[in-house]
C-alpha cells in the first residue's frame, strides 16, 4: 500500500479528475468539478446511469475510456449524455439508445464506431487506454443523465471522464487507496 | 549574455503552449451565439482564453482542443437552427 502513495502523488496533477467507482446508478452532486468514474461490465447487460444536476448552464468535456488490452479489443461500450436543451439524436442514434428519451430531452449519443480507435496515456491510473475522444457539450441548468451500456454484451472495464476544473478537497484519500484495485487494474 | 537571454526567454515561455486553441475559440463563439438564440448564459470559462484548459499540462490542453473540435462537429450535424458563428 505504501508503494501506491508516490504513485497517487504523481497521478493527481497529471489527470486532475476526482476518481470514483461507478456501480449501478450514481448522482454526482457537483458536476462542475471534473470526475473519473471507474466501472466494469460484469455481464455485459448492465446499463449504468450517472445523474448530473447542473447548477447552471455549463459547458464541459466528456470521454469514455477502455484499457488498451488485447482481451478488450472488442469491448466498445457506448454512452449518451441526455437532458433538456440538447439537440435530438439522428434516427440511427436514437435507435441505439437503451431507452427512449423522456419528452423534451435531446442527447449526444457516442456510438464509438470509428474503425481505428484513438489511444491515449491516462495519467491517474498510469495506463494506456482506448478513447472515444473527448467532446465538449453545453448543458442547460437542470438534471441530465449519462447512460453507459455495452451494445454487443461484451464485458470489461471502462472509465467515464468529464470536466476540467480540479477540486480534491472532498476526496477521502483512505477510500481512494482502498478502491485502488478499481482504478489501477 | 546570450545564454541569459535564452534562459529568460525559456522561463517566459514556460514548458508548453498555454494559449487558447483555434478550435476552442470557435467553439466558445458558437456557444455564445447559440445562447443568444436560446436565452441561455453558458459558463464556458474553462474553454475561454484564460480558462483552466490552458494552464495545466500539454495533455490537458490537447484534450480540450479535441473536445472543442468534436463538440463543434457534433453541433454542426445536430443543431437546428445553427448560428452563423458555428459554421
Amino acid at each position: 500500500m505504501r508503494a501506491l502513495l508516490p504513485l497517487l502523488a504523481l497521478a493527481r496533477p497529471a489527470a486532475g479528475h476526482v476518481p470514483a467507482v461507478l456501480e449501478g446508478e450514481l448522482r454526482v452532486e457537483d458536476p462542475t468539478i471534473s470526475q473519473a468514474l471507474y466501472g466494469c461490465f460484469e455481464t455485459g447487460r448492465e446499463i449504468y446511469v450517472v445523474t448530473l444536476p447542473m447548477p447552471r448552464d455549463f459547458a464541459l468535456p466528456f470521454e469514455l475510456l477502455v484499457p488498451h488490452r488485447a482481451s478488450l479489443r472488442e469491448h466498445r461500450p457506448r454512452y449518451a449524455v441526455a437532458g433538456p436543451g440538447l439537440p435530438l439524436p439522428t434516427p440511427d442514434e436514437a435507435a441505439a439508445l437503451p431507452w427512449d428519451l423522456p419528452a423534451g430531452w435531446g442527447a449526444m449519443v457516442e456510438l464509438d464506431d470509428a474503425t481505428e480507435r484513438a489511444v491515449i496515456f491516462e495519467g491517474f491510473s498510469r495506463r494506456v487506454m482506448w478513447t472515444t475522444e473527448p467532446i465538449a457539450l453545453a448543458l442547460a441548468e437542470g438534471e441530465h443523465e449519462v447512460w453507459i451500456w455495452s451494445p454487443e454484451g461484451t464485458t470489461g472495464d471502462f472509465v467515464l471522464g468529464f470536466g476540467v476544473e480540479e477540486d480534491f478537497s472532498g476526496v477521502d484519500w483512505g477510500d481512494m487507496l482502498s478502491d485502488w484495485p478499481s482504478y489501477g487494474w | 549574455m546570450g545564454t541569459l537571454w535564452l534562459l529568460a526567454a525559456a522561463l517566459a515561455v514556460g514548458c508548453g503552449d498555454t494559449r487558447q486553441t483555434e478550435a476552442c475559440r470557435v467553439y466558445v463563439d458558437c456557444i455564445q451565439a447559440l445562447d443568444l438564440v436560446q436565452g441561455r448564459s453558458t459558463d464556458l470559462a474553462r474553454f475561454e482564453a484564460e480558462g483552466a484548459c490552458w494552464g495545466g499540462t500539454t495533455e490537458g490542453r490537447d484534450a480540450c482542443d479535441r473536445a472543442c473540435d468534436q463538440g463543434l462537429t457534433w453541433l454542426q450535424a445536430h443543431q437546428e437552427p445553427l448560428p452563423e458563428d458555428c459554421r
